[in-house]
């Protein structure tokens, strides 16, 4: 049934959304077949259409956002960031969401009031394992697995580092932050079944090289501002330019064991996916599997902190 | 049990709401696959409705970590697109607001026209319209948004959006088919 006008045809909204795909068909289209007026009508509808059409957009060139240029001695401070998203969605599981109206609200709302003392009592419950990460004096150590070609990992790097930089801020050097290769492909790591992310087996060997070379921070902010297109072959070019490698194919091959060991590593701890974070050797991670939240991050680092008296 | 990463295969199958779940478990394989889907549609979103095109990259950028924070609570109460373009529009309100505060006389609903860009003409009959109605029009027309979604979007009974919808088209067929110079 479809609404009618006095002259005997269809509503015009009626026409138009049935050119919208929108509502009853039939009857519609049935007197479109033989009234002229209406044609003419459903004729304007599309023709503002196709000139609206005319207003196209350039293809998108961004990524996830990239963290801001940092000095090289506090990169190790700044991936501790991701660690915090981790906390976020494992303290989820424990308590049920309390804010929100509808999901597009929801996911801008303000943050959850955590209840610190239920946390602290998951958490100090958790087993902690030996990560291979020396705290050298450090208070807290957070360690990541984590593949330079995922969004996800970039995503949770700026979603946590403004805590990292807080607590750097407060107490410096009682954080270590430490980066550990996970890359999504099985050329570099046996536990993953393909090749994911075709270039995260060089992104992990580039970081290296950059480590090396005192520019890590610059060629983490080129890997994550590059995701979507990273190869083999980009990675050993920005290799060159950034590092000066000439020959990477024989660094590469030189520091291939360290980020299968790296993986090998993850693999034995059944990390599974990236980011997986540990502070101090618990894994900062939902029951079932799921990212921690912001929140549930830093309530960790706190709970970390006190542990050690500080 | 560790949740393994999903090939790009398997991703590229599911359903924006079965990726969403399996973001909620830590997959990163997932939230690639949903980045790769609606990049571009985000990236458009702020493009044609902010005046800076560096500002609209931020934007949409800043949808993307709005899902990645809030993964672990999302919920599908409604189609994950319709979930995206909330987060969009919410963020674009903020947006708007801020711009208000900063610069009260305002310069204008859409994004800077070039002399050059094709959709000159488009755009400046889309800015004559009543700002309502304009939204309305352009979630259809550039996001293909179906009506039950903008109106869950914009909070309108369907009935409101779609005859705000068809006032706004026929505005544009007058004003489109005005000499440009009348327009200005």
């Amino acid at each position: 049934m479809i609404e009618t006008s006095a002259s005997g045809h269809p509503h015009p909204e009626e026409v138009m959304a049935w050119i919208d795909g929108e509502g009853a068909a039939g009857d519609v289209a049935r007197h479109l077949a033989s009234c002229t007026h209406c044609q003419a009508l459903a004729g304007d509808v599309r023709d503002v259409s196709a000139q609206l059409a005319t207003w196209t957009v350039e293809p998108a060139a961004f990524q996830i956002p990239s963290r801001r240029a940092l000095p090289e001695h506090q990169w190790r401070y700044i991936g501790m960031a991701a660690l915090l998203v981790i906390g976020f969605l494992a303290w989820s599981s424990v308590h049920e969401w309390r804010g929100g109206t509808t999901p597009a609200r929801s996911a801008v709302a303000q943050p959850i009031q955590e209840d610190r003392a239920a946390f602290e009592r998951d958490w100090a419950a958790r087993p902690r394992v030996d990560v291979g990460a020396p705290a050298d004096g450090a208070a807290v150590v957070v360690v990541v697995f984590l593949d330079w070609q995922c969004p996800a990992c970039k995503a949770a790097d700026l979603a946590y580092k403004p805590i990292l930089e807080k607590y750097e801020r407060r107490m410096p050097g009682a954080i270590k932050y430490v980066t550990k290769d996970y890359p999504l492909n099985n050329r570099c790591n046996a536990d993953v079944p393909g090749q994911m992310h075709p270039g995260a087996c060089e992104a992990a060997a580039a970081v290296r090289l950059a480590t090396e070379r005192g520019k890590t921070g610059a060629m983490i902010d080129w890997l994550f501002a590059h995701q979507e297109e990273l190869t083999p072959e980009s990675v050993q070019a920005q290799a060159r330019t950034l590092l000066g490698v000439s020959d990477f194919a024989a660094e590469y091959a030189r520091v291939l064991p360290d980020v299968k060991r790296d993986a090998a590593q993850g693999e034995a701890l059944r990390v599974g996916f990236t980011p997986t974070y540990y502070i101090n050797g618990v894994k900062a991670q939902l029951p079932g599997g799921g990212w921690f939240g912001v929140e549930q991050f830093e309530l960790a680092i706190q709970y970390e902190l006190k542990r050690a008296g500080r | 049990m560790p949740v393994k990463p999903v090939s790009d295969t398997a991703a590229a199958l599911q359903t924006d709401e079965e990726l969403m779940e399996a973001c909620k478990s830590g997959d990163a394989g997932a939230f690639d696959e949903l980045f790769r889907r609606y990049r571009q549609s985000m990236w458009s979103y702020f493009r044609r409705r902010v005046r800076e095109s560096g500002r609209a990259e931020e934007l949409a950028q800043e949808v993307f970590v709005a899902v990645f924070k809030a993964a672990r609570r999302y919920e599908p109460r409604a189609a994950f697109r319709t979930y995206l373009y909330g987060i969009a529009f919410n963020l674009l309100s903020a947006e708007r607001r801020r711009e208000v505060h900063r610069n009260p006389i305002p310069s204008g609903p859409l994004a800077a026209a070039s002399i050059t860009d094709e959709g000159l003409w488009v755009r400046q009959a889309l800015s004559r319209l009543a700002d309502s109605d304009r939204e309305i029009v352009m979630l259809r027309e550039f996001e293909q948004l179906r009506y039950a979604e903008i109106a869950a979007l914009l909070e309108l009974p369907i009935n409101t959006v779609r005859s705000r919808l068809f006032r706004a088209r026929m505005e544009l067929r007058r004003l489109l088919a005005l000499p440009m110079e009348r327009q200005s």
